[in-house]
């Protein structure tokens, strides 16, 4: 293809000179031409073929630079040996002073394969000092207590995501959309992990150090799950799959605890819940599919309360769909809850539209405390609890008078141990219960001081 | 310069009669449209409107978006296009220049800036103050402007110019603090793309008693503005305080059109078009135009924003007024540019002051400096522990090379552009990329992005550079068609610039409130970065440079003849259209090259050859060369402060440049603007 663009370009550009060759010669001598007569003749035509051709050579080139790559993609995903061989020469001089992990040629047994989201990589033993350049996954090796030795944006991770806490001792490495290529390479790292703000210029990273690339929130996958498989093939990565699995189990255990502590509080009629932020005090974000809040409250056993209106939680790339406010009208059964910080809270609450929305009117809306949406597996976890404390806060409670269930609601959110022991609980007998009133529910299910003490306050107000 | 000129638009005379009738027959339609835009989307039936409207309370959820939603919306489009249409009308008669509007003069970009910058770094402050500080952004930014060019001034091209350049030096630095900043700027691009949407009435209560001030206007202005028509000689010898008068009227104009701002955000055109079709419309003396021009800013905003509700119901996404108002409102200027302007507001190309000749000690100077920076750029390596001079290994060279080239080709590039539309435009001011030849390859890639729905990496790094390079020379046929029947008239080439550049900035607003992650691709790449360019894009940008500044240097005599005057060139028998426009597609094409391999870069077009001929290079052949060398040192150097300022972050080269470039410029305009007063 490019022999023959080249030579329709030689071609054209003959046929060009020789007309213009033509023109300048049959052309009369006018005043312009002895005006400028120092410039060639025909000028003009050849200025304009010259373009022509230029424009057709950048055509050619950038063809030819889009037919290559995906070749290089087929070479990335034969097979370890395969990249290896790719990346070799590069690496070797670039980490030739350190003895860490290193692609090896031959398949020895002694190693393991890690999948990425395109290729597969072979490890010999676990890489130490890892470059990781997006916050996301910065999480996920924090979890799983790898401190990375870089990472970019530190400051404004802590302002974001908050948990967990980056060490001192990470080395800042710039924006997550321009990392600096240069200390990246002073670092030494032995495996850099990319996502998708870096994945246009991956090939310049493989000649740091061998590259994983992790694409976590993509339009076709789930991204919570795509989160968790992450989680489990980094922890495959630095070999602690068991602390992986114990944390995942955890997590389950902490979110079907949160769930009963939710089924409890609305008497197992769980809400169907949507989660927004305000964009303004006209205009939202929906969380809709493939956002991390949206499989939090399905891990809650909760259902999305838009059903109206497919479109605005429709699954997109990262889970939020913008809209105006007064499309919520939609929402006359559901619940509404809204992440903070929004810098309008106060507006907003007094503004009639909102207070005329029907959720709003049943009071089923509430605010999330400041909450990271855009986590690893972990935040699963964080999500659910943020949500979970939220939801409690508007529990319908018919025998208890709306300031003891908030009450409630703030005293299971501080006291960590209500969890394990709610787990202990026997659930279907508890969920049997439910239907009962208030007075046989605490009866059955005076384990700890909370409900001893929210007893109190029920007969105080029964009373 | 004069204030005796006539502005455009004037020819058909309207008698009294048909005056009023027309505006009966504004207001009429401006009831229609009113009645119809409450209808569209609203599920209640008009009995039950009216009585709510008479004072009944709302009951139900229709009943209270009605009242609280689209009432006060209504009440909303109406204020602010009362205060477009008038205050668009004031300052254009008030400056006797038929292209001036808020817009034009910058208070969008500085209201903007300032409440970025509140809100990243003191957020807390942004519920109760942030209108205090968009407003005193927009004062200060529209005094920087009317600073720049003078206030007695304003008549001509230069001051739209000046608008434009500090449109671009806060645009530029605005972007650089959302790209520092990302995670902190979301919740304003609702803001910046210009939304009428309202939750209440407390905006329009906000609003209306900062509305008095049209009050005084309406009462005070027709017959200083008629006054002022006599030219400032006249109107002072009937006894008037024209200074005090003028700023008085100026100084209302501009907090009204402050205070809608703050609300509603970044709306453009209408009070650039509306004073323009009362003017049509034949509305001649001050006080008709300042009424017909009123009334239809309101219709012309009822109409924008009824169009933006109406598409609102097929779509759940937002559709900002904004949007609609530059969709509308850029073609109609373009339109009524080309129509009213005329081929014969000649501007003469004046070289600035400074040397005569070139001397051997500038040459000299300029090579050591270009030797440096290329040094620096090439050696100097900035680690944690502090500054090192190594000779970089082979890696680091490689991440090196491309960008030093695509720095020095590109800087070169643009300033050898930059010379040619100057000296075709008759206008040191000018440059590529004020003249939309850079916002044509955005628009292109902003477009093509929204149409694809996601702006991917890949996309970014393989068709990008075709898609922006086949904007820009898009961009350059559509100024040459619209542009031939004027003679390419600088006023016309410069106004459809505008216009393209002020409909891409609308567009990528309307893509930044998205609110995802890729939003910041675009901004990455509107802030012109060297950090992806690859080798072979760089060698590309290298040879195509060379190419065309060949081609440049074939046609000095052309460039030569056009600079001393359309007529000269005309009478040593240049064929001055065709002259033209194989020149322009030069200019435009140098321009989109380096806009498709790096993105857009301002102010190195328009400062180099400034400084070229400051430092003595008068004639076309040392302005080229010396231009050229500056504006590569000029990049070369911004690419390398942006790499060290904020270590390890980086700021992109085209933002250092705006940055760096910006604050001369303005600098050197007002340097020139006090030399200018004090010896006059």
């Amino acid at each position: 293809m490019l022999t023959t663009s080249e030579k329709k370009l030689s071609q054209h550009s003959n046929s060009n000179s020789r007309n213009s060759g033509n023109i300048s010669s049959a052309s009369q001598p006018n005043l312009a031409a002895r005006i400028t007569n120092r410039i060639p003749m025909g000028l003009p035509y050849g200025l304009f073929s010259g373009l022509i051709c230029w424009f057709a050579l950048f055509l050619v080139l950038f063809s030819t630079e889009a037919k290559a790559q995906p070749d290089q993609k087929v070479t990335a995903n034969i097979t370890a040996a395969h990249i290896a061989s790719f990346d070799k020469a590069p690496f070797d001089k670039m980490s030739s002073d350190k003895a860490t992990s290193h692609i090896e040629t031959s398949s020895s047994l002694t190693g393991y394969t890690i999948q990425d989201s395109e290729k597969q990589v072979y490890f010999e033993r676990p890489p130490q000092r890892i470059a990781v350049l997006s916050w996301d996954l910065a999480e996920q090796l924090l979890e799983l207590d790898v401190i990375p030795v870089a990472m970019p944006e530190i400051r404004a991770y802590h302002d974001w995501v908050v948990r967990p806490q980056v060490p001192e001792s990470v080395q800042e490495l710039g924006l997550r959309s321009e990392p600096n290529l240069e200390r990246l390479a002073a670092v030494k790292p032995d495996l850099i992990i990319l996502a998708n703000r870096q994945k246009d210029v991956q090939h310049r990273f493989s000649r740091i150090a061998p590259v994983l690339y992790f694409e976590t929130y993509s339009k076709q996958h789930n991204n919570a799950e795509a989160a968790i498989t992450i989680f489990r093939t980094l922890a495959k990565l630095v070999q602690k799959e068991d602390l992986a699995e114990q944390k995942l189990t955890q997590m389950q255990a902490d979110i079907e605890a949160m769930k009963s502590q939710l089924v409890q509080a609305y008497q197992g009629q769980l809400p169907d819940v949507s989660t927004v932020r305000f964009a303004s005090l006209t205009s939202v974000f929906i969380y809709g599919d493939n956002s991390i809040a949206h499989y939090a409250l399905k891990q809650l056993g909760i259902s999305p309360a838009l059903p109206s209106l497919p479109s605005l939680q429709a699954r997109t790339q990262w889970g939020i769909t913008q809209t105006r406010l007064l499309n919520l009208r939609e929402i006359e059964q559901g619940s509404v809850l809204y992440f903070t910080p929004f810098e309008h809270e106060k507006k907003l609450k007094t503004s009639p539209i909102w207070q005329a929305m029907p959720f709003v009117r049943a009071g089923r809306s509430n605010r999330i405390k400041p909450t990271w949406t855009y986590g690893g597996a972990m935040s699963i976890k964080y999500m659910a609890q943020a949500l979970t404390e939220s939801l409690l806060a508007i529990a319908p409670a018919p025998s208890l008078s709306k300031s003891i269930s908030q009450e409630r609601a703030l005293y299971q959110s501080q006291n960590t141990d209500l969890k394990t022991d709610l787990k202990a609980d026997p659930k279907a007998a508890l969920k049997t219960d439910l239907q009962a009133n208030l007075q046989t529910e605490l009866q059955i299910d005076r384990q700890t001081g909370l409900q001893a003490d929210l007893k109190i306050n029920s007969v105080s107000v029964n009373q | 310069m004069s204030h005796t000129s006539s502005l455009p638009g004037d020819a058909i005379t309207l008698s009294q009669f048909s005056l009023s009738r027309l505006s009966l027959l504004l207001t009429a339609s401006i009831l229609a449209l009113g009645l119809i835009y409450l209808q569209i989307g609203i599920e209640i039936s008009p009995a039950r409107q009216w009585q709510l409207m008479s004072g009944l309370s709302s009951d139900s959820f229709d009943d209270f978006e009605f009242t609280y939603a689209r009432l006060p919306r209504l009440a909303m489009v109406l204020l602010v296009g009362l205060v477009m249409g008038l205050t668009g009308s004031l300052i254009q008669q008030l400056t006797r220049n038929p292209l001036l509007s808020p817009m034009t003069l910058g208070t969008a970009s500085g209201a903007w800036l300032a409440l970025i910058i509140v809100n990243i770094w003191w957020p807390t402050l942004i519920e109760d103050y942030g209108a205090l500080f968009a407003m005193t952004g927009a004062l200060l930014s529209m005094a920087l402007v009317i600073m720049i060019a003078g206030w007695q001034n304003l008549s001509g091209l230069p001051v739209v110019l000046a608008g434009m350049s500090v449109n671009i030096l806060l645009g530029a630095l605005t972007s650089a603090i959302i790209l520092m900043n990302d995670q902190y700027a979301r919740n304003l691009f609702i803001w910046g793309a210009g939304d009428l949407a309202q939750n209440g009435w407390d905006s329009v209560l906000w609003l209306l008693p900062r509305l008095a001030v049209v009050v005084i206007i309406f009462a005070i202005a027709p017959r200083i503005l008629t006054l002022l028509r006599l030219g400032q000689e006249g109107a002072a010898a009937r006894g008037m305080n024209v200074a005090g008068l003028f700023l008085l009227l100026m100084v209302c104009g501009i907090w009204l059109v402050s205070s809608a701002l703050t609300i509603v955000g970044v709306i453009g055109f209408i009070g650039l078009i509306a004073p323009n079709i009362a003017r049509s419309l034949g509305a001649i003396t001050a006080r008709d135009e300042l009424w017909i021009s009123t009334l239809l800013g309101m219709l012309l905003l009822l109409l924008t924003d009824g169009l933006a509700l109406y598409l609102s119901q097929f779509t759940p996404d937002l559709i900002p007024t904004g949007i609609t108002s530059a969709l509308i409102g850029a073609p109609a200027l373009i339109w009524f540019t080309h129509r009213r302007l005329s081929a014969q507001d000649q501007l003469f190309f004046r070289m600035p002051q400074g040397a005569e000749q070139l001397s051997r000690v500038t040459i000299t100077l300029l090579a050591a400096a270009f030797t440096l920076v290329l040094a620096l750029s090439c050696l100097v390596q900035l680690l944690n522990q502090g500054w090192l001079m190594t000779i970089p290994d082979s890696f680091i060279w490689s991440l090196r090379w491309p960008r030093i080239t695509t720095a020095i080709a590109a800087g070169a590039g643009m300033a050898i552009a930059g010379v040619i539309m100057q000296r075709l435009i008759h206008n040191p001011l000018a440059s590529p990329d004020l003249l939309g030849m850079s916002a044509g390859a955005v628009f292109a890639i902003v477009v093509t992005g929204m149409v694809m729905g996601q702006f991917d990496s890949s996309f970014g790094a393989f068709s990008g550079p075709i898609i922006a390079f086949s904007g820009s020379m898009l961009t350059l046929g559509v100024l040459l068609i619209l542009g031939k029947r004027k003679s390419y008239a600088p006023s016309v080439v410069i106004m459809t610039g505008i216009a393209l550049a002020a409909l891409i900035e609308t567009l990528v607003q309307f893509v930044l409130i998205k609110g995802t992650d890729d939003v910041y691709s675009i901004l990455r790449w509107l802030s012109g970065s060297t950090y992806r360019v690859e080798s072979s894009e760089a060698l590309l940008l290298v040879s195509g440079t060379l190419v065309l500044t060949g081609l440049a240097f074939i046609c000095h005599r052309w460039l030569t003849l056009i600079s001393a005057g359309r007529n000269v060139a005309l009478a040593r028998g240049l064929d001055v259209n065709r002259a033209f426009v194989l020149l322009l597609i030069i200019s435009a094409a140098l321009c989109a090259l380096t806009t498709a391999i790096m993105g857009p870069v301002a102010f190195v077009g328009l400062l180099a050859p400034h400084m070229a001929a400051m430092l003595g290079a008068r004639a076309v052949i040392p302005q080229l060369i010396i231009a050229a060398v500056l504006g590569s040192t000029f990049l070369l150097l911004a690419d390398w402060l942006g790499q060290i300022v904020i270590y390890p972050a980086q700021l992109a080269a085209g933002t250092m440049v705006s940055l760096i470039g910006g604050s001369y410029f303005v600098f050197l305009l007002l340097k020139g603007r006090m030399a200018g007063s004090s010896t006059s």
